[in-house]
Protein backbone atom coordinates (compact mmCIF):
# COMPACT_ATOMS: atom_id res chain seq x y z
CA UNK A 1 0.00 0.00 0.00
CA UNK A 2 1.54 3.52 -0.90
CA UNK A 3 1.37 6.74 0.96
CA UNK A 4 -1.01 8.17 -1.13
CA UNK A 5 -3.48 5.08 -0.66
CA UNK A 6 -3.23 5.27 2.65
CA UNK A 7 -4.26 8.62 2.99
CA UNK A 8 -7.14 7.91 1.02
CA UNK A 9 -7.99 4.99 3.40
CA UNK A 10 -7.71 7.06 6.09
CA UNK A 11 -9.79 9.71 4.52
CA UNK A 12 -12.81 7.26 4.07
CA UNK A 13 -12.07 5.72 7.83
CA UNK A 14 -12.94 9.22 9.08
CA UNK A 15 -15.96 9.49 6.83
CA UNK A 16 -17.12 6.10 8.24
CA UNK A 17 -16.49 7.34 11.57
CA UNK A 18 -18.26 10.12 11.31
CA UNK A 19 -20.97 8.25 10.12
CA UNK A 20 -21.52 6.11 12.54
CA UNK A 21 -21.23 8.48 15.52
CA UNK A 22 -23.46 7.27 18.59
CA UNK A 23 -23.10 3.88 17.15
CA UNK A 24 -21.60 1.50 19.53
CA UNK A 25 -19.24 -1.22 17.91
CA UNK A 26 -17.10 -3.44 20.09
CA UNK A 27 -13.45 -1.83 20.29
CA UNK A 28 -9.71 -1.82 20.74
CA UNK A 29 -7.11 0.12 21.41
CA UNK A 30 -3.06 -0.10 22.24
CA UNK A 31 -1.11 2.41 24.25
CA UNK A 32 2.94 2.38 24.59
CA UNK A 33 4.46 1.69 27.23
CA UNK A 34 8.27 3.54 27.23
CA UNK A 35 10.67 1.82 30.06
CA UNK A 36 13.86 3.41 30.67
CA UNK A 37 16.86 3.14 33.34
CA UNK A 38 20.29 4.64 34.30
CA UNK A 39 23.32 2.49 35.81
CA UNK A 40 25.06 4.80 37.34
CA UNK A 41 28.72 4.64 39.44
CA UNK A 42 32.01 5.67 38.90
CA UNK A 43 35.53 4.75 39.52
CA UNK A 44 38.89 6.39 40.05
CA UNK A 45 42.32 4.95 40.50
CA UNK A 46 45.39 5.84 42.91
CA UNK A 47 48.99 4.44 43.16
CA UNK A 48 51.42 4.49 45.68
CA UNK A 49 54.93 6.18 44.82
CA UNK A 50 57.24 4.26 42.90
CA UNK A 51 60.45 5.18 44.74
CA UNK A 52 63.84 3.66 43.85
CA UNK A 53 65.88 4.94 46.06
CA UNK A 54 69.74 4.91 45.07
CA UNK A 55 69.98 3.10 41.30
CA UNK A 56 72.41 0.85 40.78
CA UNK A 57 74.92 0.63 38.85
CA UNK A 58 76.25 -2.06 36.75
CA UNK A 59 73.11 -3.74 37.23
CA UNK A 60 68.93 -2.88 37.29
CA UNK A 61 67.12 -1.67 40.34
CA UNK A 62 63.49 -2.83 41.17
CA UNK A 63 60.43 -0.93 42.63
CA UNK A 64 56.59 -1.55 42.97
CA UNK A 65 53.44 0.68 43.32
CA UNK A 66 50.35 -0.38 44.60
CA UNK A 67 47.49 0.32 42.61
CA UNK A 68 44.18 1.04 44.18
CA UNK A 69 40.74 0.99 42.28
CA UNK A 70 37.76 2.56 43.98
CA UNK A 71 34.66 1.85 42.12
CA UNK A 72 31.08 1.63 42.75
CA UNK A 73 29.88 -2.07 43.72
CA UNK A 74 29.32 -4.05 41.51
CA UNK A 75 31.47 -1.96 38.67
CA UNK A 76 33.49 -3.93 36.55
CA UNK A 77 36.58 -1.92 35.86
CA UNK A 78 40.07 -2.29 33.76
CA UNK A 79 43.23 -0.05 34.83
CA UNK A 80 45.94 0.27 31.86
CA UNK A 81 48.85 2.32 31.23
CA UNK A 82 47.96 5.10 28.84
CA UNK A 83 51.65 5.18 27.63
CA UNK A 84 54.66 3.10 26.62
CA UNK A 85 57.93 2.14 28.64
CA UNK A 86 57.99 5.36 31.15
CA UNK A 87 61.52 6.87 31.80
CA UNK A 88 63.01 8.59 34.81
CA UNK A 89 64.46 11.85 33.86
CA UNK A 90 66.71 14.49 35.27
CA UNK A 91 67.82 18.41 34.49
CA UNK A 92 66.61 19.04 31.17
CA UNK A 93 65.37 15.50 30.16
CA UNK A 94 67.50 15.78 27.19
CA UNK A 95 70.00 12.83 26.25
CA UNK A 96 70.09 9.20 27.18
CA UNK A 97 72.82 10.21 29.84
CA UNK A 98 69.40 12.37 31.36
CA UNK A 99 67.21 9.19 30.85
CA UNK A 100 66.84 6.30 32.74
CA UNK A 101 64.27 3.74 31.49
CA UNK A 102 61.94 1.73 33.81
CA UNK A 103 59.62 -0.56 32.48
CA UNK A 104 56.95 -1.60 34.43
CA UNK A 105 55.35 -5.41 34.34
CA UNK A 106 52.06 -6.70 36.09
CA UNK A 107 52.47 -7.91 39.50
CA UNK A 108 49.38 -8.85 40.45
CA UNK A 109 46.36 -8.16 38.18
CA UNK A 110 43.49 -8.75 40.04
CA UNK A 111 40.77 -10.60 38.57
CA UNK A 112 42.07 -9.77 35.01
CA UNK A 113 45.23 -9.62 33.30
CA UNK A 114 48.32 -11.31 33.19
CA UNK A 115 51.15 -11.54 36.09
CA UNK A 116 54.34 -10.63 34.24
CA UNK A 117 52.97 -8.90 31.22
CA UNK A 118 54.25 -5.60 30.21
CA UNK A 119 52.07 -3.02 31.53
CA UNK A 120 51.61 -0.52 28.24
CA UNK A 121 49.10 0.69 26.36
CA UNK A 122 50.49 -1.08 23.51
CA UNK A 123 50.30 -4.50 25.56
CA UNK A 124 47.23 -2.96 27.32
CA UNK A 125 45.26 -6.79 25.58
CA UNK A 126 47.59 -8.31 28.54
CA UNK A 127 49.07 -6.10 30.12
CA UNK A 128 45.92 -4.79 32.56
CA UNK A 129 44.60 -5.19 35.41
CA UNK A 130 40.98 -5.35 36.26
CA UNK A 131 38.16 -6.26 38.87
CA UNK A 132 34.71 -5.59 40.16
CA UNK A 133 33.85 -2.87 42.51
CA UNK A 134 32.86 -3.02 46.05
CA UNK A 135 32.18 0.55 46.77
CA UNK A 136 35.41 0.80 49.06
CA UNK A 137 38.76 1.63 48.04
CA UNK A 138 40.59 -0.88 49.70
CA UNK A 139 38.26 -3.76 49.25
CA UNK A 140 38.16 -3.36 45.55
CA UNK A 141 40.89 -5.53 45.24
CA UNK A 142 44.89 -4.21 45.59
CA UNK A 143 47.31 -4.84 42.33
CA UNK A 144 50.70 -4.39 42.08
CA UNK A 145 53.14 -3.01 39.62
CA UNK A 146 56.76 -3.31 39.09
CA UNK A 147 59.04 -1.19 37.84
CA UNK A 148 62.45 -1.93 37.03
CA UNK A 149 64.73 0.65 36.24
CA UNK A 150 67.90 -0.06 34.14
CA UNK A 151 71.68 0.05 34.97
CA UNK A 152 72.76 3.21 35.95
CA UNK A 153 76.09 3.25 34.48
CA UNK A 154 77.08 6.22 32.40
CA UNK A 155 73.86 8.82 33.60
CA UNK A 156 73.96 11.92 35.28
CA UNK A 157 74.37 12.15 38.99
CA UNK A 158 71.12 13.56 40.29
CA UNK A 159 67.81 12.77 40.98
CA UNK A 160 65.55 11.47 38.63
CA UNK A 161 61.15 12.24 38.40
CA UNK A 162 58.86 10.35 36.04
CA UNK A 163 55.08 10.86 36.12
CA UNK A 164 52.97 7.39 34.73
CA UNK A 165 49.61 8.08 33.68
CA UNK A 166 46.54 5.38 34.29
CA UNK A 167 43.23 5.25 33.00
CA UNK A 168 40.79 3.19 34.64
CA UNK A 169 37.99 2.44 32.19
CA UNK A 170 34.64 1.44 33.62
CA UNK B 1 6.85 3.69 1.06
CA UNK B 2 4.79 1.02 2.41
CA UNK B 3 3.14 0.59 5.24
CA UNK B 4 4.46 -2.56 6.27
CA UNK B 5 7.87 -0.66 5.99
CA UNK B 6 6.83 2.42 7.85
CA UNK B 7 5.73 0.30 10.98
CA UNK B 8 8.92 -1.45 10.70
CA UNK B 9 10.89 1.78 10.47
CA UNK B 10 8.47 3.32 13.64
CA UNK B 11 9.65 0.16 15.49
CA UNK B 12 13.24 0.30 14.98
CA UNK B 13 13.39 4.10 15.63
CA UNK B 14 11.23 3.45 19.21
CA UNK B 15 13.29 0.94 20.09
CA UNK B 16 16.49 2.93 19.53
CA UNK B 17 15.28 5.70 21.25
CA UNK B 18 14.77 3.29 24.58
CA UNK B 19 18.08 2.18 24.25
CA UNK B 20 19.44 5.44 24.22
CA UNK B 21 17.49 6.95 26.82
CA UNK B 22 19.23 7.92 30.31
CA UNK B 23 21.63 4.94 29.47
CA UNK B 24 25.28 5.35 30.80
CA UNK B 25 27.88 4.13 28.54
CA UNK B 26 31.18 2.83 29.12
CA UNK B 27 33.38 5.99 31.06
CA UNK B 28 36.71 6.39 31.92
CA UNK B 29 39.14 8.12 34.40
CA UNK B 30 43.01 8.38 34.72
CA UNK B 31 45.02 8.35 38.04
CA UNK B 32 48.73 8.32 37.93
CA UNK B 33 52.23 6.80 39.33
CA UNK B 34 55.07 9.10 40.89
CA UNK B 35 58.13 7.70 40.36
CA UNK B 36 61.44 8.88 41.84
CA UNK B 37 65.26 7.81 41.93
CA UNK B 38 68.54 9.00 42.29
CA UNK B 39 71.83 8.37 40.75
CA UNK B 40 74.34 9.27 43.34
CA UNK B 41 78.25 8.92 43.55
CA UNK B 42 81.56 10.79 44.12
CA UNK B 43 84.82 11.09 42.75
CA UNK B 44 88.43 12.00 43.99
CA UNK B 45 91.90 11.67 42.87
CA UNK B 46 95.58 11.93 43.60
CA UNK B 47 98.24 12.99 41.38
CA UNK B 48 102.34 12.25 42.62
CA UNK B 49 104.27 14.99 42.06
CA UNK B 50 106.36 15.25 38.99
CA UNK B 51 109.92 15.77 39.42
CA UNK B 52 111.87 16.50 37.01
CA UNK B 53 115.05 16.80 38.26
CA UNK B 54 117.74 18.68 36.90
CA UNK B 55 116.89 20.12 33.75
CA UNK B 56 118.80 19.33 30.47
CA UNK B 57 120.63 22.36 28.94
CA UNK B 58 121.66 20.89 26.37
CA UNK B 59 120.91 21.84 23.05
CA UNK B 60 117.47 20.18 21.74
CA UNK B 61 117.70 17.49 24.95
CA UNK B 62 114.67 17.62 26.31
CA UNK B 63 113.64 15.37 29.71
CA UNK B 64 110.80 13.51 30.97
CA UNK B 65 109.46 13.01 34.49
CA UNK B 66 105.64 11.25 35.48
CA UNK B 67 103.11 11.72 37.55
CA UNK B 68 100.79 8.89 38.65
CA UNK B 69 96.82 9.43 38.85
CA UNK B 70 94.68 7.34 41.29
CA UNK B 71 91.30 7.74 40.67
CA UNK B 72 88.73 6.97 43.97
CA UNK B 73 85.39 6.61 42.70
CA UNK B 74 82.00 4.78 43.69
CA UNK B 75 82.02 1.54 42.52
CA UNK B 76 80.54 1.23 39.49
CA UNK B 77 81.07 5.25 37.96
CA UNK B 78 82.30 6.17 35.06
CA UNK B 79 85.15 8.95 35.03
CA UNK B 80 87.10 11.00 32.64
CA UNK B 81 90.16 12.58 33.97
CA UNK B 82 91.41 15.97 32.06
CA UNK B 83 94.01 18.77 31.79
CA UNK B 84 91.89 21.88 31.56
CA UNK B 85 95.52 23.52 30.63
CA UNK B 86 96.47 23.50 26.88
CA UNK B 87 99.78 24.30 27.63
CA UNK B 88 101.64 23.57 30.59
CA UNK B 89 105.13 26.00 31.38
CA UNK B 90 107.22 25.35 34.25
CA UNK B 91 107.97 28.87 35.41
CA UNK B 92 111.30 30.46 37.32
CA UNK B 93 110.56 30.51 41.04
CA UNK B 94 107.37 30.08 40.12
CA UNK B 95 106.41 33.42 38.81
CA UNK B 96 108.43 34.62 36.13
CA UNK B 97 106.62 36.18 33.07
CA UNK B 98 109.94 35.84 30.71
CA UNK B 99 109.76 33.55 27.96
CA UNK B 100 114.08 32.79 29.59
CA UNK B 101 112.10 32.05 32.62
CA UNK B 102 109.61 29.59 31.37
CA UNK B 103 110.08 26.02 30.10
CA UNK B 104 107.27 23.88 28.20
CA UNK B 105 106.68 20.54 29.26
CA UNK B 106 103.16 19.15 27.38
CA UNK B 107 101.71 15.97 29.16
CA UNK B 108 100.83 12.97 27.47
CA UNK B 109 99.23 9.52 28.56
CA UNK B 110 101.68 7.26 29.19
CA UNK B 111 99.84 4.76 27.31
CA UNK B 112 98.86 6.64 24.24
CA UNK B 113 100.81 10.17 22.22
CA UNK B 114 97.80 11.71 22.98
CA UNK B 115 97.41 15.19 25.01
CA UNK B 116 95.76 14.97 28.18
CA UNK B 117 94.53 18.67 27.71
CA UNK B 118 91.39 17.39 25.95
CA UNK B 119 88.36 16.02 27.60
CA UNK B 120 88.47 13.23 24.14
CA UNK B 121 91.87 11.88 24.89
CA UNK B 122 91.38 11.80 28.91
CA UNK B 123 91.86 9.47 31.66
CA UNK B 124 89.07 7.21 31.64
CA UNK B 125 87.73 4.58 33.78
CA UNK B 126 84.97 3.21 36.03
CA UNK B 127 85.15 3.19 39.77
CA UNK B 128 85.59 0.39 41.83
CA UNK B 129 84.69 1.84 45.24
CA UNK B 130 88.79 2.11 46.06
CA UNK B 131 91.22 3.79 46.30
CA UNK B 132 94.08 1.60 45.25
CA UNK B 133 91.84 0.79 41.84
CA UNK B 134 93.70 1.13 38.45
CA UNK B 135 95.94 4.05 38.44
CA UNK B 136 97.04 5.67 35.19
CA UNK B 137 100.52 7.38 34.68
CA UNK B 138 101.14 10.61 32.30
CA UNK B 139 104.39 11.68 31.36
CA UNK B 140 105.34 15.46 31.41
CA UNK B 141 108.14 16.16 28.53
CA UNK B 142 110.29 19.31 29.83
CA UNK B 143 111.99 20.87 27.05
CA UNK B 144 115.28 21.78 26.29
CA UNK B 145 117.09 24.24 29.84
CA UNK B 146 119.58 25.64 26.71
CA UNK B 147 118.73 28.99 26.73
CA UNK B 148 117.12 29.35 30.06
CA UNK B 149 117.68 31.36 32.99
CA UNK B 150 119.24 29.34 36.04
CA UNK B 151 116.77 28.66 39.06
CA UNK B 152 114.41 26.80 40.50
CA UNK B 153 111.38 26.37 38.18
CA UNK B 154 107.85 25.04 39.51
CA UNK B 155 104.48 24.64 37.99
CA UNK B 156 101.13 23.49 38.88
CA UNK B 157 98.44 21.76 36.73
CA UNK B 158 94.93 21.48 37.54
CA UNK B 159 93.42 18.21 36.53
CA UNK B 160 89.73 17.58 36.25
CA UNK B 161 87.45 14.84 37.10
CA UNK B 162 83.97 14.49 35.75
CA UNK B 163 82.16 11.88 36.64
Amino acid sequence: MTIKNLKSSLLICSALLLSSTNNTFAAAGSATMLASGTAVGTCSVTASAMAFGNLNYGSAKTTTSIITPSCTLGINYTVTNAGGDPTLTTGNGVGAANQILFPITITSSGSGGSAGAAFTLLNAANGYISGIGTGSASSSGLSTLTGTAVDASSKTIGDYTATVTLTITY
Amino acid sequence: MKVKNLKSSLLICSALLLSSTNNTFADAASGSISATAAVVGSCSFTASAMEFGTLNRTSGGTKTATSTITPNCTAGLGYTITSGAATTTLLLDGTSALAAGQILFPLTRTDTTLTLASSANGITGIGTGSATEASTTITGTAASANTKLSGAYSASVTLTITY
